[in-house]
């Protein structure tokens, strides 16, 4: 048995002695070919339950991150430059900005 | 909660939010903003650095919307002889350009902008842009090729408006010709009907009228500060009696700014009574101030050339009492800057109220540039009567000066030999240079008394009753006198009660007796005035001549008494001698009544009205020279029509207030009812 077994081994090996196995590869596609797609199919179609309130959450924030890294045009950046003299305050017929006014009121209190 | 959801689903739904969010946020805004981190970049950018709608968005936010449309409401200040109107702060501006800058960005916009209405205020804009150089035909062409490049049918009143524009420009430079032609273009494509625009309407037909109109004469000036210097770009407007008591409007006919030499003209002035109203920016009257008189007039008689110089002065800078200073002493020193011409000044205190301060000269007359005032000359100080907002009687400004907790203000006016305004110490002070010291003071020279308090806490019968003890005890007091008399008055305002003025005599005899010059003695005229004692009223009105010569009102009234004693004679010499010295002329009226009673003729009461027009502010004016010409028509059809007029008018000076309805005749009995208007 063992004989007969070697024989047709040294046979084979003989036979086949001139080819290369190069299909490993395919072979390899052949014996999983449906799994794969199987899989993604099955990943694709699955249902899953999301929870609405953190996600809305998550996705209300990234949105207002987004927005916020988003700069307003350089254009506005300049306006911080500025004096910001808005508001005029007219006392006993004289006009003043408001700011000066509250600024020198307080610093006359101070000298006191 | 939750939901249940397949993933393929989940993807295409995060995949599609993702690409929404990438074109808000990053994607369409990035095809049109402009970094510009700099005015440097961003003019770089208005310039051309960018284009197209990206431009033309920073061209109009940074220069259209920051420029000046309307010489009527652009400033931030309008002074004129009866207010002053402070519009701005205006937004604030990125950037600040100056004329050159923004001149040569409006004409961008104006040449190759988008067709909408900021292509009108850009061509607006550019025209007084020009004007204020200088140069009145760019102004009239930039108008003229906005307006080519839109179309009647598509911008119906934007067109219009364009070249109304340049048909008043047209009209200032006296080219009547083309106006009139701009002006029947426009009436030939505008369908009033349709468009509705009234303002341009009633502006077309101002235009024809101009147009149409003879012997107009012209007003033209300069405005310079004192020093010579012209002022450029300040607006100028000349406004007919019938609008100086309100603010200017952009369908007033003459407004002009001025060029760069100060410059103004107004050309095509039809004849009547102008008062001029300046418009400037914060920078052109910080610091400096128009002395312009309430009573401050152009009369343009018709075919003249009246020039009309307008001078800026620096305000008075203020030395003492400044700063919040707590005076102590029995005299308060006040001092100021001296004025180079000033012959006078004028000392005005200030009283702070609920909301606001009232304000009254304290002394006039004064020779030095200060004044040493006995403490007590401020306590027996006279304020009148002010409500709160509850509708109840402030006590605060009633114990005027003498409140230790108040906080006082005080300023000072300059005036010439003939009585002219030269300037003042009141004003806008809107930078470190011109703020100086702040008028402000405390006088704490003496404590509230147990009156005192009762008074501020508005008990007024145990206020009253406690101040009559305080003056039992020291008749001498001023202050304690004043506040009895200050009472009577608000007693009388609240209560309507002319018996509390007849109470209060005797305190008021005290009072001229004992501080002569007292501001109270006046009450007392008054109150003989209308008791018709006329032997008491000499007597008062003798002292009140001593002390203030020149009150034209004191006058006025006391020659109006002459006219109750029946000496109409004499009062009409009494008021030929006062209009002069009373630029108002709020009395001419009584003048006129006494001119006819003793000449018995139109003619010449009619001269009177003409050459002593009624200018008081408070009332509407009374057009005298229209009701004489009106009475002497009705007198032709009546020999005995002076007659009765002369005696209703006796019993109109008697006081009969029924007597108007008596009259059969509708001039006279207009005449009668103006003449109850006179006070």
């Amino acid at each position: 048995m063992t004989f007969e077994r070697e024989r047709v081994r040294e046979q084979l090996e003989e036979e086949l002695s001139e080819l290369r196995f190069q299909g490993h590869e395919a072979v390899l596609k052949r014996l999983q070919p449906v799994t794969w797609r199987e899989r993604l199919r099955e990943l694709w179609n699955r249902e899953i339950e999301v929870p609405l309130v953190p996600v809305g959450l998550m996705v209300a924030l990234i949105a207002g991150a987004a927005l916020w890294l988003r700069q307003p045009p350089g254009v506005q950046d300049t306006r911080a430059d500025l004096p910001k003299k808005a508001e005029l305050i007219e006392i006993a017929g004289n006009v003043y900005w408001k700011e000066d006014y509250e600024r020198m009121i307080a610093s006359v209190e101070n000298s006191d | 909660m939750r939901i249940r959801i397949k993933v393929k689903h989940l993807v295409l739904v995060i995949a599609a939010a993702a690409v929404a969010v990438i074109f808000a946020v990053w994607g369409l805004p990035a095809k049109q903003t402009v970094v510009a981190e700099t005015p440097a970049e961003l003019m770089k950018a208005m310039n051309g650095s960018v284009s197209g709608e990206a431009r033309w968005r920073l061209i109009r936010t940074h220069v259209v919307n920051t420029g000046m449309d309307e010489l009527s409401h652009g400033y931030d200040v309008y002074v004129g002889p009866g207010m002053t109107t402070t519009s701005g702060p205006s937004d604030h501006e990125e950037i600040e350009l100056s004329s050159e800058e923004r001149l040569p960005l409006l004409l961008a916009y104006i040449q190759e902008g988008p067709k909408d209405y900021d292509l009108v205020r850009a061509a607006k804009q550019a025209a007084i842009l020009y004007q204020a150089a200088g140069d009145r035909g760019q102004a009239i062409n930039v108008l003229e090729s906005a307006a080519e490049r839109l179309d009647f049918a598509l911008h119906p009143s934007q067109k219009g408006e364009l070249l109304l524009e340049a048909a008043k420009l047209y009209i200032r430079d006296g080219e009547t010709d083309a106006s009139e032609r701009l002006v029947n273009r426009i009436s030939a494509e505008i369908d009033a009907d349709r468009y509705k625009d009234f303002l341009m309407q009633e502006k077309l037909t101002w235009l024809h009228r101009q147009n149409g109109g003879t012997a107009v004469s012209t007003v033209t000036g300069t405005v310079t500060r004192s020093d010579g210097t012209p002022l450029p770009g300040v607006g100028v407007f000349l406004r007919e009696k019938s609008a100086v008591n309100h603010s200017v409007t952009g369908s007033e006919p003459y407004q002009a700014v001025t060029d760069r030499e100060g410059r103004f003209a107004f050309t095509g002035v039809i004849p009547g009574s102008y008062q001029l109203t300046l418009g400037f920016m914060f920078e052109q009257i910080d610091g400096w101030t128009w002395p312009v008189m309430t009573e401050d007039w152009i009369d343009v008689k018709g075919g003249e050339h009246i020039e009309e110089p307008v001078v800026l002065y620096p305000l008075i800078d203020i030395y003492s009492p400044v700063n919040q200073v707590e005076i102590t002493d029995d005299v308060v020193v006040f001092e100021w800057e001296p004025v180079d011409g000033a012959a006078y000044y004028e000392l005005h205190g200030t009283i702070p109220v609920e909301n606001g301060s009232i304000g009254s000269r304290i002394q006039s007359q004064i020779r030095e540039n200060r004044i040493a005032l006995p403490i007590d000359v401020l306590y027996g100080f006279r304020t009148g009567v002010s409500y709160t907002m509850e509708d109840q009687v402030d006590p605060v400004p009633l114990l005027g000066f003498a409140n230790p907790e108040s906080r006082y203000a005080w300023n000072v006016e300059a005036y010439d030999a003939e009585g002219r305004k030269i300037t003042q110490s009141n004003g806008y002070r809107l930078d470190e240079t011109t703020m100086g010291a702040l008028p402000f003071f405390y006088l704490k020279e003496r404590e509230l008394t147990g009156a005192d308090r009762l008074l501020l806490a508005s008990r007024w019968e145990e206020a009253m009753a406690a101040y009559q003890r305080d003056y039992e005890a020291n008749p001498r007091d001023v202050h304690t006198l004043t506040m009895i008399l200050k009472l009577y008055d608000a007693l009388a305002s609240m209560e309507n009660n002319e018996e509390y003025v007849e109470e209060s005599v005797p305190y008021l005899l005290k009072m001229a007796e004992m501080y002569p010059g007292s501001p109270f003695e006046f009450t007392l005229f008054d109150y003989y005035f209308k008791e018709k004692n006329w032997a008491e009223l000499q007597k008062v009105y003798e002292l009140l001549q001593q002390h203030d010569s020149g009150n034209a009102f004191v006058r006025s009234m006391y020659a109006t008494a002459r006219i109750k004693q029946g000496q109409w004679e004499e009062a009409a010499a009494e008021f030929a001698a006062i209009m002069p010295e009373d630029p108002s002329h709020r009395f001419v009226g009584n003048y006129i009544a006494a001119e006819l009673y003793v000449t018995e003729s139109f003619d010449s009461a009619l001269r009177i009205a003409r050459q002593f027009p009624d200018r008081s502010s408070w009332k509407e004016h009374a057009v005298w020279d229209e009701l004489i010409l009106a009475m002497a028509e009705e007198a032709a059809s009546d020999e005995t029509y002076i007659q009765q007029l002369k005696e209703k008018m006796v019993r109109h000076f008697e006081g009969d207030k029924r007597m108007d309805r008596l009259s059969s005749f509708p001039a006279m009995h207009d005449f009668l009812e103006a003449l109850q208007e006179v006070n």
